[in-house]
């Protein structure tokens, strides 16, 4: 087994393509870092008197229970920003200013979501349907192995190669805001309010890695998807291809068909997990204990139909 | 029965079927150790599907293929142990280096390879100077000796190859021709080829199974294939007044001659050898001239054509 995954690692890191997705990463990380840093917004000399007079504001509006102003501004929303300046006044952090670690987070959250999900799904669409097309799934099936290891090694391997890649994101994106924006903001408060209308907060490395946390369940999940696809069809480019589109439409799918009861079974609605915890669901109803069940649900169906398909095809009966 | 003294393979009632068709229809035959053994037939015969069934690649509808004794659909890790196999076209990793593609390969199997083990079989198959480039810059004559090297590097006691040939120039089949037949006597490998060119396997095979529309038509020795019966054989003579031949051979010899048409100068008989032999002596004694005596012999083509039901090959 260590061997098949050995050959699968040689195959995957031995070819080029894998390195151009690793670079183009990175180069992103490093293009939003250096964009961020030359359009940073200047800070004004007095930001503090101007937060404290908001902060008054604020506090004034929550005393007397007259919420007015401030488009769609709640009580949460209010006291989220009454915390936050707290903090910077307290820290002397001019707001609006970047640090080594809101940057991290930037990065995952609006650079690389999609871009790490686009990535790992093609590699996941090549790592079966590639042996295909390039006919060398003959060298695999004709040794004495069996076909569960062999699937095995590259369901793992495809895993292993997301860690990596996400090991990789999360480094560059602190080594680049640690060198574009200095080595503080690790104790700076993340303000949130949680799925039942509090308002917390936790510091800001916990934040980022609970976003790559939640950020790995889907991973894994879009993962399994294209892995599954991948078996079903035979040519890489096309495995490749179905997997992105439906990461794509299975999103724009579940806002379209938000009116329907039914809409919070498609695996793309509990993909993010984050929702419970910060903001409150996509959905009303729906719960953390839901969406894990759903989540399970999928993943052995996939993996069952991917497991089963692999076993019993017969290679190019003509 | 120890296994020293099992076929290499048995196939036993062998069938693929595909909905209500049978591709391949209850083949049953043993192949011997230590023998090049050819699978011959037309295009669509089922010998691709028979070989695919026998590496594991499709799977089996109905019976048994025996691998030294082994069950191939019981005991698969153990019975593709001991084989070694190029099914069409030598399959590589392109962006890999042909050390590379070795590694991997060795990696296959269920016991540990030696690096020496990978540099002999470089050698085996000449690739020494080349083994470290990338093989997308190999031609495809490297290609199929890296893909050789490939099948032999766990020096399987049965070696299979489905069309070795194709896309090999002359030289290269010869190459491979030789190779094999070394490693069936020398070695004792036992090697399984496919073939639809006949001269190639005439030439290769110690024996063949003739396969037409999925059925075996009959398992022989080449050697008795191209034989001709009872020792009867055409014979050609090319003289210098075929009519006065005829006639001369008719009345001391009692031979019934055939003119050829539109050629005054040859005669065939048909007769064992030592009556050809009695055809010339008398025409030399009479003063008829002899320039040239072919005999036709029966080729694998003749006999093939006849047991296929003249079944064009292709």
């Amino acid at each position: 087994m260590l061997n098949l995954l050995a050959n699968e690692n040689m195959k995957l890191y031995r070819r080029l393509r894998t390195w151009i997705l690793v670079l183009i990463m990175v180069a992103i990380v490093i293009l939003t870092g250096v964009l961020m840093k030359t359009h940073e917004s200047p800070v004004s000399a007095n930001w503090k008197q101007t937060l404290i007079t908001q902060d008054q504001l604020i506090s004034q509006q929550l005393t007397s229970g007259h919420h007015l102003a401030m488009l769609g501004a709640n009580k949460a929303y209010l006291e989220v920003q009454l915390k936050t300046n707290q903090y910077e006044i307290s820290h002397n952090v001019a707001p609006a200013q970047n640090t080594a670690w809101s940057f991290a987070n930037e990065i995952e959250q609006r650079a690389i979501g999609a871009l790490l999900t686009v990535f790992v799904a093609i590699v996941a669409g090549d790592i079966v349907a590639g042996e295909f097309s390039g006919g060398t799934i003959k060298l695999l099936l004709t040794r004495p192995q069996t076909r569960n290891k062999i699937l095995l090694s590259k369901y793992i391997s495809t895993l292993l190669f997301s860690v990596v890649l996400m090991a990789i994101t999360l480094a560059v994106s602190l080594l680049v805001g640690t060198i574009l924006f200095g080595p503080s903001g690790a104790d700076a408060p993340y303000v949130y309010i949680n799925a039942s209308g509090q308002v917390l907060q936790m510091n800001m490395v916990a934040y980022l890695f609970a976003n790559y946390g939640f950020n790995s369940v889907s991973l894994l999940m879009t993962v399994t998807i294209a892995f599954m696809i991948s078996t079903i069809f035979r040519s890489s480019s096309v495995a490749i291809a179905i997997s992105i589109l439906s990461l794509f439409i299975g999103n724009t799918l579940v806002e379209v068909l938000q009116s329907y009861s039914w809409d919070k079974f498609i695996l793309f609605a509990n993909l993010n997990l984050a929702q419970y915890f910060f903001n409150g669901p996509l959905i009303q109803g729906m719960t953390l204990s839901f969406s894990i069940t759903t989540l399970i649900v999928y993943f052995v169906v996939m993996i069952g139909l991917s497991w089963y398909i692999f076993k019993k095809r017969d290679v190019a009966l003509t | 029965m120890s296994a020293q003294e099992l076929p290499a393979v048995q196939l036993k009632n062998l069938t693929k079927r595909i909905g209500q068709k049978s591709i391949v229809d209850h083949l049953s035959f043993d192949i011997p150790k230590g023998e090049v053994f050819g699978f011959l037939g037309p295009n669509g015969a089922g010998k691709t599907t028979t070989i695919r069934m026998i590496v594991g690649l499709i799977a089996i509808s109905e019976g048994q293929v025996l691998i030294h004794g082994l069950d191939v659909q019981k005991n698969f890790v153990k019975a593709m142990s001991n084989i070694g196999c190029i099914v069409e076209n030598p399959e590589l990793y392109k962006y890999l280096t042909g050390y590379q593609n070795l590694l991997h390969m060795a990696r296959m199997g269920q016991h540990p390879i030696d690096p020496k083990r990978i540099k002999e079989v470089v050698a085996l198959v000449g690739l020494e100077d080349r083994i470290h480039d990338k093989v997308k810059t190999y031609s495809l004559g490297m290609r199929q000796r890296l893909g050789l090297a490939q099948a032999l590097l766990h020096k399987p006691s049965i070696l299979i190859l489905d069309e070795p040939t194709n896309g090999l120039d002359p030289a290269g089949i010869r190459e491979l021709r030789d190779h094999l037949r070394h490693l069936a006597k020398e070695e004792g490998m036992t090697v399984i080829v496919s073939s639809h060119l006949l001269s190639e396997m005439e030439l290769m095979c110690d024996r063949v199974a003739v396969i037409s529309h999925g059925k075996l038509i009959q398992v022989e020795q080449i050697a008795d294939m191209v034989a001709s019966e009872n020792g009867i054989q055409t014979t050609t003579l090319t003289v210098n007044n075929a009519s006065d031949a005829k006639e001369l051979l008719s009345n001391t010899l009692k031979l019934e001659a055939t003119l050829s048409s539109g050629d005054d100068q040859k005669l065939s008989i048909v007769s064992d050898r030592d009556q050809v032999a009695d055809a010339i002596k008398v025409l030399v004694d009479n003063n008829i001239r002899v320039y040239e005596a072919s005999t036709q012999r029966k080729t694998l083509e003749d006999t093939f054509l006849k047991m296929t039901g003249d079944e064009s090959i292709a």
